[in-house]
């Protein structure tokens, strides 16, 4: 034995490393808290395919991870395998369905793309560079058509299909047949710096831009001190959308301009000018308000043209996630500014009464740790 | 008995071995002579199984090269095969772990008859010990042939001396030996057999006792009338 | 096979420690170097100037895992290692008929399979590449604590290993992911038995043995390398998923390592002289 001391202590020291190592690589994220649900009050079956997405972070040791909850089951992103782990977070939803009905249509495309997916159609547009000099750069479409298992794609030169300068992409949205685009599109010279925020109008049929509209525009010395933002929402089938233009002041941001879309590309400028656009649902458009410390969820009715229902929550503030499912709304807020505990709520659309009220969580209450919630999302 | 068959070696486009027949039996000290570049170490390590050969075969007893045959054969190169910071009794316990057929007590009475050190390091031996102690890794090994290239160049006189002695000892007697050689005249009285070579040819292969009985002729006689 | 394994590791342990200790020396120095510098420019000049030791928290942070391995220094040796396992794997086969003792004659002669030799030194370079990866691991922990002696405690957060390693280029021979630390080691693996492959075809066939051999590194060179341009610098994302993609991984490694494994044996049983 004694003259096999050499290569047992090695291998002896490579296996207790090995599992030392393996143990204990991952116990930054194992140390971060759990999350489970808490039904205050209402039917925790109305959870069943509904799964949060969100992070966790520990302020003190700089560890951070995405999570994403259920009512069964808890996982950690970091702690996935690497091959499941396709992005540096978890790909929304959408995508991932895509992906498992259509692998090939997905190839090379990523969710940083701007994206929108309906029930008859999935779009991707991407800005891509080209000519000699890579002086003129042009929108490439990317359409399937879910009905008829198709593919198309097509490009638009900027300069000459959109009568613009030099672009950004902002945000997309299709409805029906419609594909819906803002892009900032800039023009600046020696003395002048412009920004124009414009809205396009796509038809994917005839593969062609049949409407080019400015929202907004800025000229300044191109600080970005004044910017607008755009929103859009749209309801499960995708056949209503909803825009918001908000305008960003010093710190505060206003609303400025809410388009309501419905099919065969109507377009109806609303008068609304309180909140933020969070969801469209049939004869609703639903925005969320927070004033004077409280929070409410407000219904303006495309009916009447008007507010007409309204809920007011008490305990919890910043009403974010907004999503309709089955005719229930569902959406977060959090009991402080800390965010260190968060509320789920289910509100039914038609008697506007609760249905689900519950809190998510931490499995450690220490103030280091901070959560917040990113998506909630359905599973079909 | 050791059966070497038409055998054929090529390096490259010069052919060494073009024809190479002989036989080599137990208890018998078979010499391969040929001057060099002849292909006489080409032969041993073919038989060995460290060199593979283009055509013919060699058989060992009857029988094709087997890796269990190393318990068999012994083969002493004309280089040292153990590494140099060894000392004697690492080597003995090297030799003890990888061969069942090495015998202690056999290699402690060579370590005697060629008064080597067991202690000593191998780098630390002069040429003629360095030598000697290669040839004790191979002959303390109880196999039925033993292999040698070359056991008698570049070493002096008196280690030459002990070496041929060992040749007469128990400690060789009755194992089937081979060896090479270019030049034969301190130990022409060991042999038995002769395998003369020539140009990739066996030319002539003859026992010592017999060729004086019959043709009163001595192996210098049958080199200078065949190499000449 | 174990005794041969033994006997070749017992040849290169000297190596393996001496490499150790350099390790540890020098990157031991850079850890000293970078908790002083940190100690010095973050501390010590903020405290002159007024500031309160709240404040330079605030500011700065606290001193992490990523300051262990700050300084290049740090992998100064990390390189040095592997340009000696590099070597070595040419040295573990060459030294064995160079000089003027040709131990290859007795390692062929020995009564067992001739892919012992082949096995045991494959295994001893492997042994000795994850000894070193493990005692850089074993060597974090003790940086975690020279970096606690230097520093006062109000100033140290996490200095956990495992934030050393997946903060820092460590994480190369240290995957955080059992699965690519595995993956790693097995291509290691691969890599060792070309570069066999190479030293095997110049001792069966000198000099156009090379040529053959260094062809064929540079054909699989040439498609690997190929195949990852393809897949990330012209493209903005990968056409392959990473599902796909470990897929092609294991298969092209399966079919690689089988196709140089039994070349290799080939060469071993039939090919090689002394």
């Amino acid at each position: 034995m004694k003259k096999y001391w050499k290569l047992t202590l090695t291998l002896t020291g490579i296996i207790v490393l090995f599992i030392t190592f393996t143990l204990q690589k991952d116990r930054p994220i194992k140390e971060l808290p759990q999350y489970s649900f808490n039904t205050v009050e209402g039917d925790s079956s109305l959870l069943d395919d509904l799964q949060v997405i969100g992070d966790t972070y520990d302020m003190q040791y700089n560890t951070y991870t995405e999570f994403k909850l259920t009512e069964q089951s808890f996982e950690k992103f970091e702690l996935l395998p690497f091959y499941k782990q396709e992005a540096y977070q978890y790909l929304p939803n959408a995508i991932e369905k895509l992906k498992k009905e259509d692998k090939n249509f997905m190839r090379q495309k990523s969710f940083d793309d701007l994206y929108d997916i309906n029930e008859d159609y999935a779009a991707f547009i991407t800005l891509s560079f080209s000519g000699v000099w890579y002086n003129y750069n042009e929108l490439k479409v990317d359409i399937k058509d879910r009905k008829k298992d198709e593919y198309k794609e097509f490009t638009l030169n900027v300069k000459e299909d959109l009568q613009l300068n030099d672009i950004t992409l902002d945000q997309m949205l299709i409805v029906e047949d419609y594909l819906y685009l803002t892009v900032t599109d800039y023009n600046a010279t020696e003395d002048l710096y412009d920004e124009d925020i414009h809205l396009l109008t796509i038809d994917m049929e005839e593969e062609r831009v049949i409407d080019s509209q400015e929202l907004a525009h800025i000229s300044d010395d191109g600080t970005g001190e004044e910017n607008y933002e755009v929103d859009f929402v749209h309801n499960e089938e995708g056949s209503q959308a909803a825009m918001a233009l908000y305008y960003w002041g010093e710190h505060e941001r206003e609303l400025e301009k809410v388009i309501y879309f419905s099919g065969n590309n109507e377009k109806q400028v609303l008068d609304v000018s309180e909140g933020d656009l969070a969801a469209v649902a049939d004869d609703y458009l639903i925005f969320v308000n927070y004033e004077n410390g409280k929070s409410s969820v407000d219904f303006y009715s495309l009916t009447e043209e008007k507010f007409t229902e309204h809920i007011h929550l008490d305990e919890y503030h910043f009403v974010d996630n907004t999503v309709i499912e089955k005719d229930i709304l569902y959406f977060t807020a959090v009991n402080d500014e800390i965010e260190t505990k968060a509320a789920l709520f289910a509100y039914d659309l038609y008697t506007f009464e609760p249905l689900y009220v519950g809190e998510i969580v931490p499995s450690k209450t220490d103030q280091r740790y901070a959560m917040s919630i990113s998506a909630l999302e359905f599973i079909h | 008995m050791i059966e070497v068959k038409h055998i054929q070696k090529k390096f490259g486009r010069k052919t060494v071995l073009k024809d190479i027949s002989f036989h080599a039996k137990e208890g018998h000290i078979t010499c391969l002579i040929g001057i060099n570049g002849s292909g006489k170490t080409t032969i041993l390590k073919s038989i060995m199984n460290l060199m593979s050969v283009n055509r013919g075969e060699i058989l060992i007893d009857g029988h094709q090269f087997t890796e269990a045959m190393y318990e068999k054969v012994a083969y002493v190169p004309d280089v040292l095969t153990m590494p140099l910071h060894m000392k004697i009794k690492d080597v003995f316990q090297f030799m003890r772990d990888f061969y069942k057929s090495w015998n202690d007590q056999r290699a402690d009475e060579l370590l005697t008859f060629f008064k080597l050190d067991k202690n000593e390091r191998l780098k630390n031996l002069s040429k003629g010990n360095l030598a000697k102690a290669n040839m004790l890794f191979g002959l303390a090994l109880d196999v039925d042939y033993i292999l040698l290239d070359e056991p008698f160049s570049g070493i002096d006189m008196f280690s030459r001396e002990q070496i041929a002695n060992v040749f007469t000892t128990d400690l060789v007697e009755g194992r089937g030996v081979i060896l090479t050689t270019h030049e034969i005249h301190d130990i022409e009285y060991l042999i038995d057999e002769v395998v003369l070579l020539n140009n990739g040819f066996v030319v002539n292969q003859f026992n010592v006792e017999q060729m004086r009985e019959e043709q009163g002729k001595s192996i210098v006689d049958v080199m200078r009338e065949v190499l000449v | 096979m174990f005794r041969l394994l033994n006997f070749e590791f017992n040849r290169i342990f000297k190596l393996l420690v001496g490499l150790s200790i350099g390790v540890f020396g020098i990157q031991l120095i850079s850890v000293i170097i970078s908790t002083i510098s940190y100690k010095e420019s973050v501390i010590e000049s903020n405290l002159r100037e007024g500031m309160t030791l709240q404040e330079i928290v605030e500011t700065y942070g606290l001193f992490e895992a990523y300051y262990i391995t700050l300084n290049n220094l740090f992998f100064l040796p990390v390189g040095i290692c592997a340009g000696v396992i590099l070597f070595s794997i040419f040295f573990i086969w060459y030294r064995d008929w160079a000089g003027k003792n040709t131990f290859m004659y007795r390692l062929m002669m020995l009564p067992q399979s001739r892919m012992t030799i082949y096995y045991a030194k494959l295994l001893t370079i492997m042994i000795t590449v994850l000894s070193l990866a493990f005692i850089q691991y074993l060597y974090l922990y003790i940086y975690a604590i020279v970096a606690k002696l230097i520093l006062p405690s109000q100033y140290i957060g996490s200095l956990n290993p495992s934030d050393m390693i997946s903060q820092s280029s460590l994480q190369v021979i240290l995957a955080p992911d059992t699965l690519l630390f595995i993956s790693a080691y097995l291509i290691g693996t691969l890599f060792v038995m070309m570069m066999f492959t190479l030293i095997l075809l110049e001792r069966s066939y000198k000099f156009v043995g090379l040529l053959i051999g260094g062809l064929y590194l540079f054909v699989i060179a040439s498609l690997i390398i190929g195949f990852i341009v393809h897949q990330y610098i012209f493209n903005p994302y990968p056409y392959f998923y990473k599902t796909e993609l470990v897929i092609i991984a294991i298969l092209a490694w399966l079919i690689l390592t089988l196709i140089t494994f039994i070349w290799n044996r080939h060469l071993m049983k039939r090919k090689i002289t002394v």
